[in-house]
């Protein structure tokens, strides 16, 4: 037998096993930690919660958006009035087109519609439909809360929350 | 010396080389099985950690109520309702008993009966049933308190009374007090 010639073989088969175990712990490592979290759901959950903090504060209406006049909340202060802040990082051209929504409908509580305010990319609000509700579509949360004006008048305020941010959250 | 190195390490060698074919095919055969090893030993390697995966994945519905999460304030607002000239907080507070039409806005508040409850603490009523959730809550006079229980999530919140409430101190107390209004929210997680 060929004493050079084994060793060759050898070697070769000792860094084709170490480059298939290199290859199987990257694909391990990709399988365990490759996919994104979707933390879409509770990033709506939490805008429509501080949305509703800005509008109402222990069951009252809050002055800055309800006054004698009637709702003084306008598209234009909205973001202003409750702190809100839509930037993201510049990646997937997210700066082109926010990728926030938010829309808030005062209504009297069993009552008649007073007016809707909205901030964001209007385009998302099409998402909340039951037919594109999914996974891989931007998460929509619409929820609805009981409040009083300075009066005791009993409001219903409705509330719809959409986050996009499909690339770094789906999988 | 040297010779002497060189001869060793052709015994050795030829120990495990030797010249013998019928042995070279043995090698061979020890190579390709330990190959195999290895590679089934990767293979359920992969399999493993995609197993884990899964457990790995968290999800964040889990983590806290999505639905339902402004209850609270809703709540707020329906202990300051007037009715009859007096507010739903006091007239809890002072009929301890949650029916007419302090109840019947209550439904109409929280009108999904699969999502919440209100009343008094402990005790079932003819508007929203029994309570969702049966875990004793902490002692305080006020409490936020989120648990998860097998595929429920449920927010809690509880509101004293009046002044009775503040002499209770212990879990037995409280549980005999009518002073504790409570609302929960139970999201049920598939």
């Amino acid at each position: 037998m060929n004493k050079k010639g084994s060793d060759k073989i050898v070697s070769v088969y000792w860094f084709a096993i170490l480059f298939i175990i290199a290859a199987a712990v990257v694909y391990m490592v990709l399988i365990f930690y490759g996919k994104p979290y979707d933390v879409r759901e509770i990033e709506s959950s939490l805008l429509a919660k501080l949305v509703a903090d800005c509008v109402s504060n222990a069951g009252k209406i809050n002055e800055n958006v309800l006054d004698g006049s009637g709702i003084i909340l306008t598209n234009e202060n909205f973001m202003e009035t409750c702190h809100l802040n839509f930037g993201v990082e510049d990646s997937f051209d997210w700066s082109l087109n926010s990728e926030y929504f938010v829309n808030v409908e005062f209504s009297m509580f069993e009552g008649e519609f007073l007016k809707n305010v909205t901030a964001g990319n209007s385009n998302l609000l099409d998402f909340c439909k039951e037919e594109f509700k999914s996974a891989n579509n931007p998460s929509c949360l619409e929820d609805s809360f009981y409040s009083l004006d300075s009066e005791g008048n009993a409001y219903k305020i409705k509330i719809t929350s959409l986050v996009r941010k499909t690339e770094k959250n789906v999988g | 010396m040297l010779d002497k190195q060189v001869l060793k390490r052709s015994s050795i060698h030829s120990c495990f080389f030797p010249k013998n074919t019928n042995a070279q095919v043995s090698d061979a055969v020890t190579w390709m099985v330990a190959t195999i090893v290895i590679i089934v030993l990767l293979g359920f390697s992969i399999y493993l950690t995609s197993y884990f995966e899964i457990l790995n994945k968290f999800d964040f519905s889990d983590a806290g109520l999505v639905k339902g999460n402004l209850a609270e304030k809703s709540l707020y607002g329906y202990l300051l309702k007037d009715l009859n000239g007096k507010n739903v907080y006091s007239t809890l507070g002072e009929d301890k008993n949650f029916t007419g039409e302090v109840a019947l806005l209550a439904v109409k508040i929280f009108p999904d009966d699969e999502l919440f409850w209100t009343g008094f603490f402990g005790k079932p009523n003819n508007y929203f049933g029994s309570q969702k959730d049966n875990l004793y809550p902490p002692i305080t006079t006020s409490f936020y308190n989120l648990r998860v229980k097998q595929y429920h999530v449920c927010l809690t919140k509880s509101i004293s009374l009046g002044e009775e409430f503040k002499q209770f101190n212990t879990l037995e107390n409280v549980l005999r007090s009518d002073a504790l209004f409570r609302l929960e929210v139970c999201e049920v997680n598939d």
